[in-house]
């Protein structure tokens, strides 16, 4: 499942509107709890896991795509 | 899955997975499942468990509708009665807790602790619970879920032993606390961790990010059992198991192979199938009664279960057996007949994938099992069918399985008798009447949940919504029979409340379908209005609601002689007392009992 996809269904919105500079700034909806199970959808779709810094960190998804790309995670 | 609920089938264990699946859940199939509020209580931030649960629920033919104490807040919201646990009127009320949160230090000063102030501390933490518990009992009458603990994330290396005995300690003692109060049960958390191993259990990033302590792959198992637990509350078990024999019971084809040649022993094979027997005859013991299924020949078969010595099953453990060479769809309907139960209570065991698909398509109604290819799997398949769980077993359970016995023995009589009278006044019935009392409640709820045939008004009550009955002057009677062939139990109940100052009205009536046909009704409706008139009623009223499975009540009220007003009847006692049936001989057990019903 594409990152974008994930973070949509999270936020229960169309994947054409999340963008590598979405945040929680763009979106209510994308509380503390939006933002974990963000976090833990990524870890489960890409066999990655996210340290707590990380975890409070990766604020947009740009950041959750630098932090795949850091720990050598092919996404889309 | 039917009813449009497929794509709940195979999600992946990721929380944007369940969030689709919740939406697309609340779209529309939601409002075909029965609709059930659960307020969770948690010690922890349980709210990440929330769309597992609602999936899981759907599972299950429920819209679960879960809310959340606010964290830090879980006995203040059960304590409250105007809290927004109450205002959000939960069906059932889940009260999820951890020593590590009840008790800190009895994890952060283990050594420094003796064993009995350890066991202090966890006393305690159990009794905050239990007050917990009586708040909500007391505030509302719904069923309440208490979770029991498992050991804690970090164990015992170096010279710590491990914390298990204490962790043991608290759990007998909450096990002590649900079994005390009707309708409160324990949720086994401490065996689901044991099954899913506590480095999966615990996600110690979650644990001090959110506050929540469980990693996805424990959230989903807990949402699922919670379900799975609230399923049995609300559904009643299924009462009879048919199963099949060859390949089931033994291993092999009896008719290919013969009674020496089937697998069934001490060794590989013969011991997995062994053991499945007794898996059955566990199920037998809580009382799910055990039928046969099985295209063989009834002689060869009646051979292996008289000189087989490795057969765990007797042929008298069967209420039912069905074995010839017709359809199995016609010898499910031959058993629910005989057994008089409904095609719905029962379930069907078949290692034959044709037969189940067979059995599934003309009887929509039975419980067709999953039987693994595997042998090795099937006992666990057996203990993973939710169809039998019940979340208490009464001594009316357990005796079930006598009492179709003697049932056998009375068709037999019957058979011989002239007529029906004939039979009855042989039958030496005797009739045992008393009020519904602490002792009672759970058989007479368990009672009134699962009777289908002979139920007036087909309405559903949970024991704590009974207790809330009884406190608020409601009369409620049982009825226990016996007759020369054995004793039926507790298998008659009825309940009565006022409606104005001289009259009073039969809410619940239930007969259990073993008894039927004996008059026994009669008996009850005479008690029950006894006791009403004592109580100063002038006129008894009875309701018959049609529940499309109750037509066996239909004309018990005109039968008796109540005369129809405005869709329901009535029995003025300015005609007298109604009469107790002359066949039937009547124990009274508690004659201080008579005042009991009265609500001043």
């Amino acid at each position: 499942m594409k990152l974008r996809q994930i973070v949509a269904n999270v936020l229960g919105v169309s994947p054409d509107e999340i963008r590598k500079s979405s945040s929680p700034r763009d979106f209510p909806q994308w509380d503390s709890a939006a933002h974990i199970d963000i976090v833990l959808s990524v870890e489960a779709e890409y066999g990655v896991s996210f340290r707590p810094e990380e975890m409070m960190d990766a604020l947009s998804v740009g950041a959750l795509e630098d932090v795949l790309r850091r720990k050598g995670a092919a996404f889309e | 899955m039917s009813n449009g609920l497929d794509f709940l089938e195979d999600l992946s264990p990721s929380p944007s997975a369940y969030h689709a699946a919740v939406r697309r859940l609340r779209s529309g199939p939601a409002a075909q499942l029965k609709p059930l509020r659960i307020a969770v209580a948690a010690s922890f931030t349980a709210g990440p468990l929330g769309n597992y649960l609602e999936v899981e629920g759907a599972r299950r033919g429920f819209h679960l509708q879960p809310w959340f104490a606010p964290y830090g807040q879980f006995e203040l919201q059960c304590s409250t009665p105007e809290s927004a646990l109450f205002a959000g009127r939960p069906d059932v009320v889940a009260i999820a807790t951890r020593l590590e949160d009840l008790a800190p230090s009895l994890w952060h000063d283990w050594e420094a602790l003796s064993e009995l102030e350890r066991e202090q501390l966890a006393a305690q933490a159990c009794d905050r619970i239990a007050q917990s518990i009586d708040a909500v009992i007391s505030t509302r009458a719904c069923p309440v879920v208490v979770f029991n603990f498992c050991e804690p994330s970090n164990g015992s290396w170096g010279v710590r032993r491990s914390p298990a005995r204490i962790v043991e300690f608290a759990n007998a003692r909450l096990d002590r606390i649900a079994s005390e109060r009707p309708g409160v049960t324990v949720f086994d958390f401490a065996r689901l961790a044991l099954e899913l191993g506590l480095r999966q259990v615990f996600d110690a990033r979650l644990e001090y990010v959110s506050r929540m302590p469980f990693g996805v792959p424990a959230q989903i198992a807990i949402a699922k059992g919670l379900a799975r637990l609230i399923r049995a509350i609300h559904v009643p078990p299924a009462k009879c198991l048919a199963v099949d024999l060859d390949d089931t019971l033994w291993g092999g084809i009896l008719g290919e192979v013969g009674r020496g040649g089937i697998a069934l022993g001490q060794d590989y094979p013969g011991r997995v199938y062994r053991d499945f027997q007794y898996a059955l005859r566990a199920l037998r013991q809580r009382g799910i009664l055990l039928a046969i299924a099985s295209k063989n020949n009834e002689a060869e078969v009646r051979e292996v279960f008289a000189h087989h010595l490795d057969m765990v099953l007797r042929w008298e453990d069967f209420a039912a057996t069905q074995i010839h060479w017709g359809d199995k769809a016609g010898s499910l309907r031959a058993i629910a007949e005989q057994l008089r139960i409904g095609l719905d209570a029962l379930a069907f065991y078949d290692d034959s994938p044709v037969e189940r698909e067979w059995v599934r398509s003309e009887l929509p109604e039975v419980t067709v099992i999953e039987v693994p290819t595997d042998p090795l799997q099937r006992t666990a398949a057996l203990g993973a069918c939710e169809a039998f769980d019940q979340v208490a077993v009464s001594a009316e359970d357990r005796r079930r399985a006598t009492l179709y016995a003697d049932d056998r023995q009375r068709e037999a009589a019957r058979a011989q008798s002239p007529s029906l009278t004939d039979f009855l006044s042989t039958l030496g019935i005797r009739v045992t009447v008393g009020p519904v009392d602490r002792a009672t409640l759970p058989r007479v709820a368990q009672l009134i949940h699962k009777t289908n045939q002979f139920n007036l008004t087909g309405r559903r009550y949970t024991e704590p919504e009974l207790q809330a009955q009884l406190d608020g002057g409601a009369i409620a009677c049982w009825l226990r029979a016996a007759d020369r062939f054995g004793d039926y139990g507790l298998v008659g109940a009825a309940i009565a409340v006022a409606e104005g100052s001289a009259s009073w009205r039969i809410d619940s009536f239930v007969l259990s379908c073993r008894i039927l046909g004996r008059q026994v009704e009669r008996a009850l409706l005479a008690a029950i209005a006894q006791r009403a008139a004592a109580c100063g009623a002038e006129r008894l009223i009875g309701e018959f609601a049609d529940t499309g499975r109750n037509a066996p009540a239909r004309d018990f009220y005109a039968g008796v002689g109540f005369e129809a007003e405005g869709g329901r009847w009535v029995w003025e006692f300015s005609r007298g007392a109604i009469e107790h049936p002359a066949h039937l001989s009547l124990e009274v057990p508690d004659v201080g009992s008579q005042q009991r019903g009265c609500p001043q």
